[in-house]
């Protein structure tokens, strides 16, 4: 725990955590950046997700449309996480809605990688598996409280 | 360098763990029915976000008065340098729910100005 701590006190005292706390705009533009991503993310999952609930024969089209918003999305909550995170690292990390949102992304990727092993081929061919709506279902829920935990760092 | 490393991952954990509890909050877990005023000097400033952070003496007592994201402060026209340590303020807010001789300033009175905080 020890370890954890200093690791966490010395990335809030690096260059990029010094510049998150004390300059006027790297933190609110993080912040403003932080919120696109995550619409962005959960906004083309989501409607991945609902076309797969839905057995849609669009959703091979459906996939290959939403996955480049949701990777540009990804990608911005990471890089823009990592800044926020470097503001405050030694307390954010041990705020419980911060875990939680935590927990969730874990379970939200592991979902998307396990689905893309099982369904990858028959999604490509516009093909519904059935086991694949129950896993589509937990994706809508894992990146849905993820956003919300997200949010909820601020509260708890 | 290698040999300092360590060192200076103590000290800066020491120092973060002597700076106040900065906590990301909103207005939340601030008892908005105590409402508190403190005159006093500066005795710290920390000028950094999401929130800027005072320390004041109040009763004989250390407090942590919490203020607004420098984005904000500065639109309202509050600066870095018009809350320097030994500059007179005083801060309208509420006392924290949460922790100890902390709490999180409505507005401020600095040099004759008076600045909103939320």
């Amino acid at each position: 725990m020890e370890t954890v701590q200093a690791l966490l006190a010395a990335y809030e005292a690096s260059a990029l955590g010094v510049a998150a706390r004390g300059t006027t705009w790297v933190y609110p533009a993080a912040n403003l950046l932080h919120v696109l991503g995550a619409a962005l993310l959960l906004g083309a999952i989501a409607v991945f997700d609902v076309a797969v609930l839905r057995t849609s024969r669009f959703v091979g089209a459906i996939g290959l449309a939403a996955w480049p918003i949701a990777a540009l999305g990804l990608a911005l909550q990471l890089a823009t996480g990592l800044v926020l995170f470097a503001a405050e690292a030694t307390t954010m990390a041990w705020n419980l809605a911060f875990l939680g949102k935590l927990a969730a992304i874990a379970i939200g990727a592991a979902n998307l990688a396990l689905f893309h092993w099982r369904f990858h081929g028959s999604i490509a061919e516009g093909l519904v598996i059935p086991g694949a709506k129950a896993q589509a279902g937990l994706s809508l829920i894992a990146w849905t409280v993820a956003v919300l935990a997200g949010r909820g760092i601020a509260y708890l | 360098m290698p040999a300092h490393k360590p060192a200076l991952l103590l000290a800066a954990a020491a120092q973060l763990l002597a700076a106040p509890a900065g906590a990301h909050h909103g207005w939340g877990s601030y008892d908005a029915s105590k409402v508190l005023t403190i005159t006093a000097p500066v005795q710290h400033l920390d000028w950094s976000n999401p929130h800027a952070h005072l320390r004041l003496a109040h009763d004989n007592e250390e407090w942590e008065a919490t203020l607004a994201p420098l984005s904000r402060m500065q639109l309202r026209g509050l600066t870095q340098e018009m809350l320097q340590p030994g500059a007179t303020v005083t801060v309208v807010g509420y006392v924290s729910t949460r922790t100890p001789r902390e709490m999180r300033a409505e507005r401020i009175i600095v040099a004759g100005k008076t600045i909103e905080l939320r």
